[in-house]
C-alpha cells in the first residue's frame, strides 16, 4: 500500500529509524520534525486537553528513542508504527485520566474535515499532501453510520460492547458495520496507491 | 475461534474495538506466528494508520521538542556519569564512605522485608483487580444478551406490522439441500429480520454478504454475517431511505471484512415482488 513518492519517504524513514537506534540524535530530531505534527494531531484529538497531549507526544518520541529495538521493518512503515504507537499511548493515558468520551450523538464532522475544507499542513510534502486529500475524500464517501463507529473505536477507544450501549445498536452490527468500514478504506487506498504506481 | 474467524476480528483489534478477552486471544494467537494472520494484522494496520491524515494537522509544539531533547541529553549525561572513572576520595573521608555504606545496607535489609510484606498484600490486591474485571466482563456479556434478547423481541413485534411480506431466499447450486432462509420485511418501520440455516461456512478467510439488488441493477451492501455450526444466522438490516424499488435479495460469499460491490457467487436468492 505505497506510491512512488510515498516509497521514497518511507525509505527515508527506515534510515532514520535505524540512525536512531544507533543513538544518533540528529536523527531523532528530523523524525519528530517529520512526524511530530502529526502525532501530536492524534494525541490532540483523542486526549482532548493540549497540554496532555505535549506530554504524551514527549513520551512517544521518547519511547521511540530509548526502545529501538521494538520497531520492526517487516511488519509495516515507520509512519504506522509511530501512528499506532502514538494513538495507543494516547487512549491509555486517557483512559488513565478518566477523560469522559464523546457524549452520545456527537456529529460525525466533528472529527473528519470535508475536502473542501482541507488545508495543506506545514509540514507536508506534496506526496503527503495527496495521500491526506486521498484519505479525506475516502473517509467523506463513508456512511455516516460506518464513520461514526470507527472514530468511536479508533479516537475514542471505545470497545465495540461500549460503542453498542452508546449508540443502542446490536453486537453484530456494530462490528459488521466498522469491519465493511475499514473495508471500503482499504479498497479506495489500494486504487489511490495503484492509481499512483501507474 | 478458530483462524478465519480471527482473522475477521483483525480489523476491529487494530482500532481497539475488541473488549479485553477477544483481544487478549488474537494477541496470543498472533504471537503463534500465524502468517495468514500477521499478514492481515499488516495490512489492517497500514489502513488504519491513514485514519488520522484525514484530521487538519496541527503544527508539533517547538516545547515538546525541547523537552524530548533535554530528556535526550540528561540521560546520556547521566550514562556518562556512570561510566567515568571514580575519583579517589582523602583519606580521612573514607571511614565516612564505610560508615554510609552501613547504614544503607541496613536500609535496604529493611526495605527488603517491607517489600516482601507489600508483595504479599499487592498479590491480593492484583487479585482482587483480576476478579473485578472478570466481574466487570459478565456485566458486559449480560448486557450483551440483553440486547440479542431486545433484537429477538424486534422480530416479534415485527409480526404485528401492518405490512409485512415474506421473502424466502432461495438456496444456489454452491450451498447444500439443507440451506433455507427468510426475510420477514416490515414495511412499516422499513427493516428487514432475516434468518438463515442450514448453510455451509463461508470458508477461510470469507464471510457472507446479504444485497439489496434494485430494480435498475444496482447492488447495494447490507449487511455481513457468519453462520454457526449449525449454519444458523439471524440479523435485521435497516433499509435505506433512497433504495428505490427492490427486485431481489442475494447473499454472495465475500472476503473477510466484506466488499463494497459483489465479488463473490450467489449463495441465496430471493425474489421481491
Amino acid at each position: 500500500m505505497t506510491s512512488p513518492g510515498t516509497q521514497a519517504r518511507q525509505s527515508g524513514d527506515d534510515e532514520l529509524m535505524q540512525r536512531i537506534a544507533e543513538g544518533e540524535e540528529a536523527a531523532l530530531e528530523l523524525l519528530y520534525d517529520r512526524y511530530g505534527g502529526l502525532l501530536f494531531t492524534i494525541c490532540q484529538r483523542v486526549i482532548r486537553d493540549r497540554d496532555e497531549a505535549e506530554e504524551v507526544l514527549v513520551d512517544v518520541f521518547w519511547e521511540v528513542w530509548e526502545k529501538s529495538e521494538r520497531y520492526d521493518l517487516s511488519r509495516g512503515s515507520p509512519r504506522t508504527y509511530l501512528t499506532m504507537l502514538a494513538r495507543s499511548r494516547a487512549i491509555d493515558r486517557l483512559r488513565k485520566t478518566s477523560s469522559q468520551p464523546d457524549p452520545p450523538g456527537e456529529p460525525v464532522d466533528a472529527a473528519w474535515r470535508e475536502p473542501e475544507s482541507m488545508r495543506p499542513g506545514p509540514q507536508q510534502t506534496f506526496a503527503d499532501e495527496e495521500t491526506s486529500q486521498a484519505v479525506v475524500a475516502a473517509v467523506a464517501n463513508l456512511p455516516d453510520d460506518e464513520k461514526q463507529l470507527i472514530e468511536l473505536a479508533f479516537f475514542a477507544g471505545l470497545s465495540h460492547r461500549e460503542i453498542a450501549e452508546q449508540v443502542m445498536q446490536p453486537l453484530g452490527t456494530i462490528k459488521s458495520r466498522i469491519r465493511r468500514g475499514l473495508a471500503r478504506l482499504r479498497d479506495e487506498l489500494n486504487a489511490f496507491y495503484e492509481g499512483g504506481s501507474q | 475461534m478458530n483462524c478465519e474467524q480471527l482473522q475477521q476480528d483483525i480489523p476491529l483489534y487494530v482500532v481497539g474495538a475488541l473488549d479485553a478477552d477477544e483481544h487478549a486471544e488474537i494477541t496470543r494467537h498472533l504471537a503463534t506466528g500465524c502468517p495468514a494472520c500477521t499478514a492481515a494484522l499488516a495490512e489492517a494496520n497500514a489502513v488504519a494508520a491513514h485514519l488520522p491524515l484525514a484530521l487538519q494537522q496541527d503544527l508539533a509544539p517547538e516545547t515538546a521538542r525541547e523537552k524530548l531533547l533535554g530528556r535526550v541529553r540528561n540521560s546520556k549525561a547521566s550514562a556518562a556519569k556512570l561510566t567515568a572513572e571514580p575519583k579517589r576520595l582523602a583519606p580521612h573521608l573514607r571511614w565516612a564512605v564505610v560508615v554510609a555504606g552501613v547504614i544503607v545496607c541496613g536500609v535496604i535489609a529493611i526495605g527488603a522485608a517491607w517489600f516482601s510484606f507489600n508483595g504479599a498484600m499487592q498479590e491480593r490486591e492484583d487479585r482482587i483487580a483480576e476478579l473485578q474485571t472478570q466481574l466487570k466482563a459478565r456485566d458486559v456479556e449480560i448486557q450483551l444478551l440483553e440486547a440479542e434478547l431486545s433484537g429477538a423481541r424486534d422480530t416479534l413485534v415485527a409480526l404485528n406490522s401492518r405490512e409485512l411480506n415474506v421473502v424466502s431466499l432461495d438456496r444456489q447450486p454452491a450451498q447444500p439441500d439443507t440451506a433455507w432462509g427468510r426475510i420477514l420485511w416490515d414495511e412499516d418501520n422499513r427493516r428487514w429480520h432475516v434468518a438463515v440455516g442450514g448453510m455451509k461456512p463461508a470458508g477461510q478467510g470469507k464471510t457472507y454478504e446479504l444485497w439489496f439488488v434494485t430494480a435498475a441493477g444496482d447492488k447495494i451492501a447490507a449487511d455481513t454475517f457468519d453462520v454457526n455450526d449449525r449454519g444458523f444466522a439471524r440479523l435485521q438490516v435497516d433499509l435505506p431511505d433512497d433504495l428505490g424499488e427492490l427486485s431481489l435479495a442475494a447473499v454472495t460469499d465475500e472476503p473477510a471484512g466484506g466488499s463494497t460491490q459483489p465479488t463473490g457467487s450467489f449463495q441465496m436468492v430471493g425474489k421481491i415482488q
